[in-house]
């Protein structure tokens, strides 16, 4: 305890220096301007940025490019709950109440919550980073392939629940979801499916571009044809912060969610992208208030928000004491270090203590900075939603497509957006939701991988995913989803369905 | 019985999927169970779809009557008619020509627009655009026209 | 939607500085750089072909006095980014981070390629070739590449090798060094080295090959154990790993990442372009960088860089074949 305290202040010196504080600043401002702009995301501004970190000390620069990263994270997060427009996997959850919040008139409590629920989750998991970060790696190395695909499995099972009507309609989109993500070369053979000769489509179909059409043109497209509906967010513009009453209710969510994010974080990829749904989906079922959701749930903000910023810190994990990162931005903060001389590992702890507690505590500034950012921006945020929507349309049309086309330099990026808008509006119309589609799109391809790979190891040997503790309690756990889920719907059909949904 | 049009399409649109990929996945070779080859995979998910389409088809029949919507296909096609253009002469034309042009076609979709107002918003939006993703961002983004005539 | 990021704007103040500080020392030939210089890189940010790339970026806008800017266009094997520098025009303002892959592997892999690895360009300058290392579990029974021959032959179905993903350099040297030693393999292919490192710390597999850069911290932390390295001798930062020819395998490879621009290029902005970059990775910071990842500097004029290319397809086509793997 006195090593870790020793440590802290270690830390704490190294972030409060003012180069390191401005740079936090820095990097979380502009980490919240991208996140807001739809498609440029965290990767290709860190890799703009690269080349002024050369000139940095590596500490200052890898704070600074930290802060980038969760202020992108919390940016997204603006523009799914003002113009359901998702960016990134954990804010497609965020998109389902907080987009209804937004319209209900309570986009700044929403706001508000996700800036609160983020900031608490960030101190929380920084504490975990730092009191037990080297040990918590072993966790990340006690899951084998089979121990993965059934973390998927659930992943899969559970996001059927993102659905707000009927179950089995929720499970197919997760299922085409899955379809899709296995558009590209396949892993283990090079080989090309369902690319059609396509060169674009031989690394997948974008998330991005299924993302923006899915949510964000055919929104507009829905907002167009009703124009009646579509002045209610101006019209209802309530208090800007929190009412005591939703205060209350946020606390349990995001307690849960930080709980739920730490774990899930810390397993190299996809423990973070199941963080902000599974909580979600625990949200869901265990909240007082469940029976709100699909309406605007202060909670259904707040669980996944919480989970996300925690899953965010504690994916640092592996990467400061493996050296392995767990997504894209962590391998570009690798090749920023790299660059610098420095080689994150188990010895970066006692080689560079400095550079190691320092972001660790700088973690935590930068989330106390991100909260000093967006509090007081909520109520311009807010404000851009009284801008009339026929103005308001064609800005989020551009941005996007300017944003989708940044991302690859490629125009065949923007049709396939366009593509995604019509299949969007049709599911619109049919009752058919995007959430779980992306979930599976986003699963769909690690569950094959970890399935190949389990399957590869253990000669053939389906038992593999019995016989090994984590797996069989993953599998357990779906299988009671699972049932929980379709018994309702057995028994009393379709109101208890109606009552659920909403 | 009371029909669910709207399920009763949606099934039918997923089972489309699932057939097409079922279909186009004879290409890929199977494999074992130990060994799986890069059909496996899209042979499970594409199987499942099947049976849940086919479920959402059968409890459509029941469930109803839910009747499908009406499409709004003007602002459906001007708005994607837009980004389309955008796509196709964003590399020739530059990022300003290109917007002026996508504004001005998705102006059409609501027909609140005024011609002055219509102006100004893209006078605006191209004076944002430019700040935001050439001035600040650098993004790689042809900015002027790049290619004259035919 | 528009917050100020003029914060931004320092960047753009320090490439714009550097430009101007940089632009009289320097004697334009033939009009070359005419504005900013397109690098291309055709990999993802953040792996080892877009640190090269940044660093030779960073060192080379300071020597010609115009930003050379990185662009990633990844996808199919590096293909794809390589396909837009070859449809390019040849005027020395884009070019490409050429490499293994991109201008090797790939085009015996992918069915639909358009350009020719060798015709399709004008090769400028090697900039560091390093070689693959075959690592272990540290707790593991393998010393050396004979322990590996004689677990494979006693298993069932073949050893268990990691690799960073089908048809990668590190899969095809293990699929040479399989029909040399004649015993049964099966790949394990991952995503990227990062997972498969993973799994060989965790024990989940008992071996990967993987390239020098990205395995070099871990051997030097003794998470993993290097049993074989594939240079034609010893690496100096590693001396005490042995290479594959002294443990009886006549097998050597290197991975290279290298400069090359669209065919026709004027030879004058080629050779300045070369001198240039030979003096960017000749600074002791870039060599001391390179020595760290485990890379050695290139030495090659563009002709002999050139003849490099082309013998390099040569070799890999048959290994590519005889792997199996095949795309589109």
């Amino acid at each position: 305890m006195e090593t870790l305290f020793a440590n802290l202040a270690l830390g704490f010196s190294v972030a409060f220096s003012f180069e390191n504080l401005t740079f936090a600043l820095l990097g979380a401002f502009i980490g919240t301007a991208i996140g807001v702009l739809p498609g440029i995301g965290p990767v290709a501004t860190i890799s703009l940025l690269l080349p002024i970190t050369f000139g940095m000390s590596p500490t200052t620069a890898i704070i600074m490019l930290a802060g980038i990263y969760y202020g992108s994270q919390y940016g997204g997060s603006t523009t799914a709950i003002l113009l359901n427009l998702p960016g990134e996997v954990s804010s497609v959850v965020t998109v389902i109440e907080g987009y209804k919040m937004a319209r209900n008139g309570r986009a700044g409590a929403a706001l508000a919550t996700a800036a609160l629920g983020s900031f608490f989750a960030g101190s929380v998991a920084t504490v975990v980073v730092a009191a037990s970060g080297p040990l918590l790696t072993s966790v990340a190395l006690s899951f084998g392939p089979a121990d993965y695909f059934s973390l998927m499995f659930l992943g899969l099972v559970i996001s059927a629940v993102l659905a707000q009507g009927s179950i089995v309609k929720g499970i197919g989109m997760v299922v085409l979801g899955v379809g899709l993500g296995l558009v590209g070369t396949d892993v283990q053979t090079g080989q090309q499916r369902f690319t059609f000769g396509v060169p674009e489509l031989s690394d997948g179909v974008g998330f991005v571009a299924i993302a923006m059409g899915m949510f964000g043109i055919a929104e507009i497209i829905l907002n167009l044809e009703r124009p009646e509906s579509r002045n209610v967010m101006t019209n209802k513009v309530g208090s800007l912060f929190l009412t005591r009453e939703e205060f209350r209710r946020a606390v349990p969510s995001v307690l849960r969610g930080t709980a739920l994010g730490t774990v899930l974080g810390i397993l190299p990829g996809g423990g973070a992208s199941l963080s902000a749904f599974g909580s979600y989906m625990v949200e869901r079922k265990v909240s007082k208030y469940r029976h709100l959701f699909g309406t605007g749930a202060i909670e259904g903000v707040a669980g996944p928000e919480a989970a996300n910023n925690a899953a965010a810190q504690s994916s640092f994990i592996p990467l400061l004491t493996l050296g392995i990162p767990a997504n894209a931005v962590m391998a570009l903060m690798v090749g920023a270090l790299i660059i610098q001389g420095i080689q994150p590992g188990p010895r970066m702890v006692e080689a560079q203590p400095d550079l190691f507690w320092g972001l660790i505590c700088s973690m935590w500034v930068g989330n106390l900075m991100l909260v000093i950012i967006n509090l007081p921006m909520i109520g311009m945020w807010v404000k851009l939603l009284e801008v009339p929507y026929r103005h308001l349309y064609p800005a989020i049309m551009i941005f996007c497509s300017i944003g989708i086309y940044s991302i690859n330099n490629n125009v065949f990026d923007v049709y396939l957006m366009v593509l995604f808008g019509i299949f969007g509006y049709l599911c619109s119309k049919l009752k058919l939701e995007g959430a779980p589609l992306l979930i599976g799109f986003v699963l769909g391809p690690m569950m094959e991988e970890h399935l190949r790979r389990a399957m590869l190891l253990s000669r053939g040997d389906v038992m593999v995913f019995v016989e090994r503790p984590i797996s069989a309690a993953m599998l357990a756990i779906a299988a009671i989803a699972l049932l929980a889920m379709l018994l309702p719907g057995l028994r009393s059909g379709k109101e208890k369905a109606m009552a659920e949904g909403g | 019985m009371k029909i669910n049009q709207k399920d009763l399409l949606a099934g039918l649109v997923l089972l489309a999927f699932a057939v097409a990929g079922l279909w186009l996945n004879l290409d890929h070779t199977l494999g074992t169970a130990r060994r799986m080859g890069p059909g496996y995979m899209p042979m499970l998910a594409f199987g499942v779809l099947l049976f849940l389409s086919v479920t959402i088809i059968g409890l459509s029949l029941f469930n109803g009557p839910d009747p499908l919507e009406r499409w709004a296909w003007r602002e459906l096609f001007l708005i994607l008619a837009a980004i389309c253009v955008f796509g196709l002469i964003l590399e020739k034309a530059g990022m300003i020509v290109t917007l002026a042009v996508t504004i001005a076609i998705s102006t059409l979709a609501d027909r609140t627009h005024k011609p002055l107002g219509v102006l100004g918003l893209i006078l605006f939006l191209v004076a944002l655009c430019w700040f935001v993703f050439i001035q600040e961002l650098d993004i790689r983004i042809p900015v002027w026209p790049t290619y004259f005539g035919p | 939607m528009a917050a100020d990021l003029s914060p931004l704007l320092s960047r753009r103040i320090l490439l714009a500085g550097t430009a101007v500080l940089a632009a009289p020392a320097i004697a334009r030939a033939q009009g070359w750089p005419n504005g900013s210089v397109r690098l291309v890189v055709p990999f993802a940010p953040g792996g080892s072909t877009d640190l090269t790339a940044r660093l030779v970026a960073d060192g080379l806008s300071q020597r010609i006095g115009v930003p050379v800017v990185v662009e990633n266009r990844p996808g199919a094997g590096a293909t794809t980014g390589s396909q837009v520098v070859a449809d390019a025009a040849p005027d020395g303002q884009t070019l490409v981070m050429s490499n293994i892959a991109s201008h090797a592997i790939s085009p015996a892999l992918y069915r639909t390629i358009r350009y020719d690895p060798v015709r399709s360009f004008t090769h400028v300058a090697m900039v560091i070739t390093n070689p693959s290392t075959w690592v272990v579990n540290p707790r593991s029974e393998i010393a050396n590449l004979a322990d590996l021959v004689r677990l494979a032959k006693a298993s069932s179905g073949g050893l268990d090798m990691a690799s960073s993903g089908a048809g990668s350099s590190n899969h095809l040297l293990m699929v040479r060094f399989c029909e040399m030693a004649g015993i049964p393999m099966t790949h394990v292919p991952f995503r990227g080295a990062g997972p498969a490192m993973t799994a060989v710390i965790a024990g989940q597999v008992p071996m990967m090959s993987d390239s020098l850069p990205s395995a070099a911290a871990h051997i030097r932390q003794g998470s993993v154990r290097a049993i074989a390295m594939s240079s034609a001798q010893r690496h100096p930062a590693f001396p005490d790993v042995p290479t594959f020819i002294e443990q009886g395998f006549d097998l050597s490879s290197t991975s290279w990442f290298a400069i090359s621009g669209p065919a026709g290029m004027d030879p004058a902005v080629v050779q300045k372009l070369h001198r240039e970059i030979m003096a960017v990775i000749a600074t002791p910071s870039s060599q001391q960088r390179f020595a760290e990842m485990g890379g050695t500097p290139g030495a090659m004029t563009p002709a002999e860089f050139s003849a490099f290319v082309a013998a390099e397809v040569a070799r890999w086509a048959p290994v590519v074949r005889a792997s199996g793997a095949t795309v589109g």
